[in-house]
């Protein structure tokens, strides 16, 4: 995204109820609001932060674009609210009511809010999927002449400062286009992918980037960095890239280049490393990882020396088979262990 | 019908149209001195009723359309040379009608009372066609001026009995003592700012100018200088020129900072801190940095949330 976050403004807001969908056909349907909700400067200024704490993530929100395969009605309605004239209640009640045909039976009942902003001179519509929470306040009170504190149990609370309950998208009608980011705070960091399926169909996007082409690029451009950087210490460059092929090759389902950065780079490479990134055209938010374009290229480690001598090594026994050491002339000792199985002439 | 009694009548009925006009004025003076970042506290009111008529009564000469402080407004400064600053002010941004600069008047042996009056008219901008034509008067005054002002008003005029020789000559000896004041505070401010270990005073200055054009509110000095101290040095001599640096910065982002002022107000403490501008400067430029040194000193919740304002959330 490249408009700057600092300029929103939030406008107005308007929620519904959407009720879980029931297998057997008994629920009402959503509970649709027919005018926008009072705002005070307070609550504008916490649906702000909350806005911008989602989207503005790096290691959380992905840039999105239209799908033009989907048959979501969502597009056309974002586009006639922003160009032709749709009406903002009028739009959100169809949000409404196509999230709760979309959304699949297990999503649990909760709030489609939808607001709208304006962001420098662009206008902005936002729209959160929120469940409610649970919590307690306490009430200072005198019982019988002794001080104690009442609980209340709360079960209506929203976006409260650490919440994880909702699904965000961002939509700016810039002057010739559109730009979009989305976020899923109910994801956990590197288990899911970036985004629930149901909420980008939902929205009938696509991640702007496809997933093979974002890890192909993090994984060149990382890799390169780690030549240029530690081209004096090739103990570590060694050490990182294994650190690199690892997170690539693991289980998880997203990553980002500020999470590898803090995982595996020493603290001074980090600041670098990042601004390496950007230079590249590479971004430092969290994508989907997918690494069907970079298969051959993770499956062997090739240590490359000056004299022309090569050690390839099947990636996934590198770490434990060969070992490094910096010598103070800048040479590198290599020790290497493995059971022989042949010897032969090439 | 006698002249007081229509004079009371007539004022009665203007009154709260000045007292409308005096807002305004106020309001925009403090928008102006903000601007400039003068740090000031600016008041003002239409004349009460009954003092008006005591006024005429004491003041025979007097009319009532020579009345020139019906609406009257006060700018109390820290410093003499902030004097100069809010006069030029005026003169540029209002309709000069009247200057009454006390301390011209002075011979060089003489002490008195040394603050600033100017009359004035709206000339352009808010309020310049509902208010055409009327007229306040302000006093620009230091707050030692201020001082001796009120309680000279209320020994001077205390009773019936005159103060004799001796007496005034007392009292006047306290405003050669304020005059003094004010000019050694503004030395040793000056002084304190030169002094080679003085970096963070003068950067705090320098924030001050800046913040104050956002939001013009009372700011805790103690808490901005511990605050600077923690985040100078990762500017590790970067920046030669502090006021550039932050001149530059404000420029590039005054939209953005009007909007931050404005939509997250009273989310955070320091947004009534002239520090949050290094703050957010540093959230641009190196916010790990900026993290390590802020965790040392402050809970991390309070940058969190600064870094949300600013469209920068920390990860």
């Amino acid at each position: 995204m490249t408009s700057d976050l600092g300029l929103l403004v939030v406008e107005q807001i308007i929620i519904h109820e959407v009720p879980q969908t029931s297998l057997t056909g008994e629920t009402d349907g959503p509970v649709l609001s027919d005018v926008e909700s009072p705002i005070t400067p307070e609550i504008k200024g916490m649906l702000r932060a909350r806005i911008i704490g989602g989207v503005g993530s790096r290691k959380q929100a992905v840039d999105i674009e239209w799908n033009p395969q989907s048959d979501s009605p969502v597009p056309d309605l974002i586009r006639d609210c922003f160009d032709s004239g749709l009406g903002f209640v009028e739009m959100s009640q169809q949000l409404a009511n196509h999230l709760f045909e979309s959304q699949p039976g297990i999503s649990p009942a909760g709030l489609l809010a939808v607001i709208r902003c304006s962001l420098d001179r662009n206008t902005v519509l936002a729209i959160l999927k929120i469940e409610r929470e649970e919590g307690a306040r306490l009430l200072e009170q005198m019982s019988s002449g002794k001080r104690t504190f009442d609980i209340q149990h709360l079960t209506d609370l929203i976006l409260t400062p650490k919440t994880r309950l909702f699904k965000l998208a961002v939509f700016v009608r810039l002057p010739n286009a559109y730009e979009a980011v989305a976020c899923d705070n109910q994801r956990s960091y590197s288990e899911n992918r970036v985004l629930a399926d149901f909420f980008l169909h939902f929205l009938g996007c696509k991640l702007a980037e496809a997933p093979n082409v974002a890890t192909k690029n993090f994984y060149d451009t990382t890799a390169r960095y780690l030549t240029d950087w530690f081209r004096e210490d090739p103990e570590t460059h060694a050490l990182t890239y294994n650190h690199l092929v690892s997170a690539l090759t693991s289980n998880i389902q997203s990553l980002s280049a500020r999470q590898f950065a803090e995982d595996y780079l020493p603290p001074p490479a980090r600041r670098p490393y990042l601004d390496y990134l950007k230079k590249h055209g590479v971004g430092d938010r969290v994508f989907d990882v997918d690494t069907s374009m970079i298969t051959y290229r993770l499956r062997k480690t090739v240590y490359a020396f000056r004299s022309g001598a090569s050690l390839i090594v099947p990636a996934e026994a590198a770490q434990k088979t060969v070992g490094l050491t910096n010598e103070k002339d800048g040479s590198v000792s290599v020790a290497f262990r493995d059971h022989l199985t042949d010897v032969k002439g090439k | 019908m006698s002249d007081l009694v229509k004079v009371r009548n007539q004022w009665t009925e203007e009154r709260p149209r000045y007292q409308r006009f005096v807002d305004c004025l106020a309001r925009r003076l403090q928008q102006d001195l903000a601007q400039e970042g003068v740090v000031a506290l600016v008041s003002g009111r239409a004349k009460d009723v009954d003092s008006l008529i005591k006024k005429l009564l004491l003041k025979k000469n007097l009319s009532y359309d020579q009345l020139s402080d019906r609406a009257g407004l006060r700018v109390i400064v820290r410093f003499r040379s902030e004097i100069c600053a809010v006069d030029r002010l005026i003169e540029a941004n209002y309709r000069l009608v009247k200057r009454d600069d006390k301390t011209e008047q002075l011979d060089p042996d003489k002490f008195n009372y040394q603050g600033l009056h100017l009359d004035v008219e709206l000339k352009s901008g808010v309020g310049s066609r509902t208010f055409r034509g009327y007229k306040a008067e302000i006093q620009v005054r230091t707050k030692a001026q201020n001082l001796w002002s009120e309680m000279a008003h209320e020994l001077l005029y205390k009773g019936p009995v005159p103060l004799t020789k001796k007496l005034q000559r007392r009292l006047f000896s306290l405003v050669a003592l304020l005059e003094m004041a004010d000019e050694q505070l503004e030395t040793v401010e000056d002084a304190m700012l030169s002094l080679p270990n003085a970096e963070i005073l003068r950067v705090l200055q320098i924030l001050e100018k800046g913040f104050l054009r956002f939001n013009p509110v009372p700011y805790s000095r103690e808490l901005s200088i511990h605050a600077i101290g923690a985040m100078v040095p990762i500017y590790e001599k970067t920046v030669r020129k502090w006021d550039q640096h932050f001149q530059e910065f404000v420029q590039r982002n005054a939209k953005k900072l009007k909007v931050v002022f404005t939509e997250a107000k009273g989310r955070s403490v320091f947004l009534t801190q002239p520090e949050v501008l290094m703050i957010f400067d540093l959230l641009d430029v190196d916010e790990d940095r900026l993290q390590q040194a802020w965790n040392q000193t402050f809970p991390s919740p309070e940058l969190e949330e600064l870094a949300r304002i600013w469209g920068r959330p920390l990860d």
